[in-house]
């Protein structure tokens, strides 16, 4: 619509901007732009070209032309690359790498773990496989220490006897054989870590 | 899943071999189970059917909850104290303790030989915010404060005393600073935000109540002077009873200093940068009037 002089768009009047009505001239300005624009994207379609949109589709408005946009400078270069990498997560759960102290009280599995009928595996994130089941608005909990492989009875006997050492009171255990689970009832988490501890696994 | 020991596995299934197999015709319903009463149809049977006899009950046209057919409600008899009046509006910040930390540290799920902030952090899959419920970033708890030992360039959004302390008696720097919502989008989740091939945004400055905590050197906040929290440094030190360990000797010192710029949200990265993660490059825009609008 450059060029259009004699029209005006828009008067005001007393602190209010109404949209006059576009005289002739500029509507012919517009339908003309509007058909080529048509034409443009017609030509685009019979050449079997998908209009390009922005990532997020559904928000996005077709991309125009690169006059609409601004130049940009292209960086490859690795140490601006780094900060990038920098912000990628990792695809897997890193091995932790041995220490010689670890002040969160984390220990990795030690040797003395295979010298038992049983063994207990940790999970993915390096963790004792024990959870603690709140029920009941917190009356009822219970202790569950899963991935047990080998002769899960030696363990419930041996475990069962140092819980009820520790505690002094009679220990209620539930064995899950196939699946290799032991349910304890009430909160046992911080006794059996260390039971574990002790086994070394 | 583990097969453990076969001895209850082979047991039970010798004793299935001479069970006989469950079908309708041998199961009956468990002890104790209450059998509903039918509806009754006939001259005596048919009369209320638990209804009673005539007014709402009957009609099922019960009064509103809490109605008192006329007397002023027992809910709006007393009045009350509004101790939770725009709980709904309120910045919150999860909670990370150093214990916490400290075990990340312990089993490598954080590389200290690198600053930490919140997207570090929440790259590890161990730490979840979600800005929709008003979080705001990390709160930094003193669990575990005695047994931290780790020297770290730690970036987190809230942080207590007793926490600063500990972090700078083992020879680390802690920033607090703020994100707003928009660029919290993209910190929590960089690779998600560099996949959306949008401009990295510049951060806003915090809102008008949180201005005084992100200014304070007290707090170490990333609007502070730095001159006065070097300063605030030394004035914990005294109180806590420790060495302060002097960062100009220290090794690491490149990497304790790095800070980002308070318009920034990725170290190293500008705003109005486009990361493009296909070809591995970066674009820079290089129209003067995006630059300054970036920038400011």
């Amino acid at each position: 619509m450059t060029g259009n002089t004699n029209a005006e768009f828009r008067l005001q009047s007393s602190n209010m901007w109404y949209l006059a009505p576009v005289c002739e001239t500029t509507w012919h300005h517009i339908t003309q732009e509007y058909s080529l624009y048509i034409q443009h994207w017609q030509h685009h379609k019979c050449r079997t070209v998908q209009p390009a949109r922005g990532s997020s589709y559904q928000a996005s408005k077709l991309v125009g032309p690169p006059s609409l946009y601004t130049d940009v400078e292209i960086s490859t270069s690795p140490e601006e690359w780094k900060f990038v990498e920098r912000l990628l997560p990792k695809t897997f759960i890193p091995e932790p790498t041995l220490k010689s102290e670890y002040p969160s009280g984390w220990k990795p599995p030690s040797e003395s773990s295979s010298s038992h009928p049983y063994y207990v595996e940790r999970n993915r994130n390096h963790m004792y496989p024990l959870y603690l089941k709140i029920q009941e608005r917190g009356q009822k909990k219970t202790t569950k220490l899963k991935r047990i492989q080998g002769d899960i009875w030696a363990l419930h006997d041996d475990l069962k006897v140092y819980l009820e050492n520790r505690s002094k009171k009679y220990i209620h255990m539930q064995i899950q054989e196939v699946s290799g689970h032991i349910n304890i009832k009430g909160d046992y988490v911080s006794i059996v870590e260390e039971w574990l501890q002790d086994k070394g696994f | 899943m583990s097969f453990a020991g076969k001895k209850g596995v082979e047991k039970a299934f010798a004793m299935l071999r001479t069970l006989p197999r469950v079908c309708l015709a041998n199961i009956r319903r468990n002890p104790g189970t209450r059998i509903r009463p039918k509806r009754g149809r006939a001259q005596h049977g048919g009369d209320k059917h638990g209804a009673g006899n005539k007014g709402s009950g009957q009609r099922q046209n019960y009064m509103r909850l809490g109605y008192e057919t006329g007397n002023t409600p027992f809910y709006l008899r007393f009045t009350y104290e509004p101790y939770y009046k725009g709980h709904h509006l309120r910045r919150e910040y999860p909670p990370l303790s150093l214990l916490q930390l400290q075990k990340m540290i312990d089993t490598d799920r954080l590389d200290i030989s690198q600053p930490i902030d919140l997207s570090v952090i929440c790259n590890t899959g161990l730490y979840t915010i979600d800005p929709l419920h008003k979080h705001f970033g990390i709160q930094l708890t003193d669990e575990g404060a005695n047994n931290f030992k780790a020297k770290v360039n730690i970036e987190v959004q809230w942080a207590s005393e007793p926490v600063i302390a500990a972090i700078e008696r083992n020879g680390g720097v802690i920033t607090t600073a703020y994100y707003d919502v928009h660029s919290l989008w993209a910190v929590i989740n960089p690779q998600k935000f560099f996949k959306k091939g949008e401009a990295i945004p510049r951060r806003m400055l915090p809102p008008q109540d949180a201005i005084e905590y992100y200014t304070n050197p007290a707090n170490r906040g990333y609007l502070a002077d730095p001159e006065m929290i070097s300063w605030e440094r030394l004035v914990l030190a005294q109180k806590y009873g420790y060495q302060l360990p002097v960062l100009e000797n220290d090794p690491d010192y490149a990497m304790l200093i790095q800070r980002k710029d308070p318009r920034q949200i990725f170290l190293g990265l500008e705003p109005g940068w486009v990361v493009n993660l296909r070809d591995r490059c970066i674009l820079k825009p290089t129209d003067e009037q995006l630059k300054q609008f970036y920038h400011s």
